[in-house]
């Protein structure tokens, strides 16, 4: 089991008010699923999916990712955990602005020793090829269209090749085609054994993913499984 | 990660935020430059003043006798008497014992003018005047000119033109126009003195101009020189009148036996055999100084100084170090987003604190060796202005502060450490969820 989420809860301080953003919520999810959270605003999807991504610790209960309790660990080990199991992909992309594709690819090999020193470029030249962009490596992000900042964003999710790719709203800041272009990826990429986790409110997005949960008021509604 | 890589991480940062990179450094810089040249130009003067009091006045082999406070070349009270000075030429390992004083009422004329700023010394050792041109006063009846009484001369006697604004013709000398005053020309003119004999009558003479003494900022103008046999001043010593001089300067045939001789002479002198102790008692506060021990003080007194204005290059330092640090956290909110980014793609706290205080160390490192390439071109222009402002300096010596630079490196390193510190502390707290939805 790559993710168990045992009664979860995430409370936060907002001012005097409490916000209880996960009221115990239990999950797990396996190696080669692919899972979409969907859920209106505020429904605690996105609390979810920062446990799941190892940014942050559950108030009460358990989240073990990749064999780690989150609960107990330091926060440089969630962040050797964030390097070595999780691939981000970020609704507004996130690349670093003032680098090029090719070195946003290469940031997150820096951080890991999974890849060799010698081989981060030809390592990213890989990735960027694969997802189409070899003739955009050596350009900045803002020289890219949305479509094509969303593909750097999944080549560099790819470069320490996590277990697990985890996308928020991937497709929200896209257009519908070039929506379904990243979606397609994201279908390929699922096609080679990895775990997919995608957090959408998209009926259409969610319908790619084998399975699909609902939450609601910082629960899950359907119980896990649809 | 490697360290290189974290200096490659923090070059790429500053390259791409060049505008506040620079202004930060530039805050660095001033502080550091304004130290350095501070030091590099107190260096380069104190040079020179050891320069030209060893060169011109003193040498290594001489020991400076005279009041405490006073120098004996310039005058001061006349208490070192004849038989003083030939009891220290009996000491032993003394090579000579010379005096000079100034003459009583060495009134000088160029024709029928009273020449001003004209001030007599006598010496019993001619070779004690840093001649420029010319050659030393062998007897009576010749005169060395100080450079500026040479240069009134020559006006006199219509060798050079005269002036009506000193100012202008400061300036045309200056810039070239003008050329430098030939001293040679002065030489074998016929000048008067009126003084005071022995016998306490004015007396007048007539002086040949056999040289003209060296152009010095540190050495008056005015000093002309004559034979120690025009000297009056005495004193009533055991019933015999002794002429009395301000100083001594003394030689030693070995430098290795320097301080020997000097000790053996502070024991004579303040002995109560000694004619000084007769005469001034238990007022006597004697400098007995060899060449180095006045060096030293001179530097001594130079320390002081650059202590004082090196402080104040440290406030600018200081300032500066504020600055970096406030652009420092300015750039760390700026990129909280990327921080934010680096820690979800799996950078630690300490990478993030590392790379933030790698970049700020790098500015102040830059800016501490900008600073010191900056500090001493400073200095070379404050020089060049000292020079063209002061009469008779001719160049201030280029003093390259070996130590002073080693020192600006490593303050540069501890002020991008202290300043960063702060900042990239708060970097590595930042928490990535927030981060990543800063806009």
């Amino acid at each position: 089991m790559l993710v168990d989420i045992q009664k979860a809860w995430k409370v936060y301080q907002l001012g005097k008010t409490e916000v209880q953003a996960l009221r115990g919520v239990s999950l797990s999810i396996d190696e080669g699923d692919s899972m979409a959270i969907m859920g209106p605003s505020g429904s605690g999807k996105s609390t979810l999916m920062n446990l799941i991504g190892c940014m942050d610790r559950p108030t009460e209960g358990e989240v073990i990712v990749g064999g780690v309790s989150l609960s107990s660990a330091k926060d440089n080990q969630l962040a050797k955990l964030r390097s070595a199991t999780i691939g981000f992909v970020f609704q507004s992309f996130n690349l670093i602005p003032r680098i090029s594709a090719l070195a946003n690819v290469m940031l997150p090999m820096t951080f890991s020793d999974r890849v060799s020193k010698s081989q981060h470029a030809a390592k990213a030249k890989e990735l960027l090829d694969r997802v189409g962009l070899s003739d955009r490596m050596t350009h900045m992000p803002n020289e890219l269209s949305g479509g094509e900042r969303q593909r750097v964003s999944i080549a560099r999710a790819l470069a320490n090749d996590p277990p697990l790719l985890l996308a928020d709203e991937p497709t929200g800041n896209l257009d519908t085609k070039t929506g379904n272009e990243i979606l397609k990826l994201f279908g390929e990429l699922h096609g080679s054994k990895r775990t997919l986790i995608v957090v959408t409110h998209d009926p259409e997005v969610a319908s790619h993913m084998k399975k699909r949960i609902n939450m609601r008021d910082g629960q899950i509604e359907n119980g896990g499984n649809s | 990660m490697k360290f290189g890589e974290y200096l490659k991480l923090s070059w790429t940062n500053i390259k791409s935020h060049k505008l506040r990179s620079l202004l930060s450094l530039l805050g660095v810089t001033f502080g550091i430059a304004s130290v350095i040249a501070i030091m590099t130009m107190m260096g380069g003067l104190e040079e020179s003043l050891v320069n030209i009091i060893t060169q011109d006045l003193l040498r290594a082999d001489t020991i400076n006798v005279s009041l405490s406070g006073s120098f004996g070349f310039f005058g001061g009270d006349r208490v070192f008497s004849e038989r003083d000075v030939d009891r220290l030429r009996s000491i032993p390992g003394v090579k000579s014992a010379d005096v000079a004083g100034p003459l009583r009422g060495g009134a000088l004329y160029a024709g029928t003018k009273r020449l001003l700023d004209a001030n007599v010394i006598t010496t019993t050792d001619p070779s004690i005047v840093p001649l420029g041109v010319g050659r030393l006063v062998e007897g009576d009846g010749e005169i060395v000119l100080g450079a500026n009484v040479a240069e009134t001369v020559m006006k006199q006697f219509g060798i050079i033109e005269e002036f009506d604004d000193p100012d202008e013709e400061e300036r045309l000398r200056l810039s070239g126009q003008l050329p430098p005053i030939d001293y040679e020309q002065v030489l074998n003119q016929e000048l008067r003195m009126k003084y005071l004999n022995r016998e306490r009558k004015v007396t007048e003479t007539a002086l040949t101009v056999v040289g003209v003494v060296k152009e010095s900022q540190f050495l008056s103008g005015s000093d002309s020189y004559v034979d120690s046999s025009y000297y009056l001043d005495t004193e009533e010593i055991d019933g015999t009148e002794y002429l009395v001089f301000p100083g001594v300067f003394v030689r030693v045939n070995n430098i290795d036996r320097l301080v020997e001789v000097r000790n053996a002479i502070e024991t004579y002198l303040t002995s109560d055999e000694s004619d000084i102790k007769g005469l001034v008692g238990s007022q006597l506060d004697l400098d007995v100084q060899t060449t180095k021990e006045v060096v030293d003080e001179i530097r001594a007194n130079f320390v002081g100084i650059a202590a004082f204005l090196g402080g104040i290059g440290a406030v600018a330092l200081l300032v500066g170090m504020i600055g970096v640090m406030n652009i420092m956290l300015v750039s760390v909110k700026e990129r909280t987003r990327e921080i934010g980014i680096m820690k979800a793609t799996g950078a630690t706290n300490s990478f993030v604190m590392k790379s933030f205080l790698t970049e700020c160390t790098m500015i102040c490192l830059f800016g501490a060796i900008l600073g010191i390439l900056l500090g001493m071109g400073g200095s070379l222009l404050i020089s060049q202005a000292m020079i063209a402002i002061s009469r008779g300096l001719e160049s201030i010596p280029f003093v390259f502060l070996y130590d002073w630079y080693i020192i600006a490196v490593i303050t540069g390193l501890v002020v991008g450490v202290a300043s960063g510190m702060y900042p990239a502390w708060s970097a590595a707290k930042t928490d990535p969820i927030k981060a990543l939805r800063y806009e």
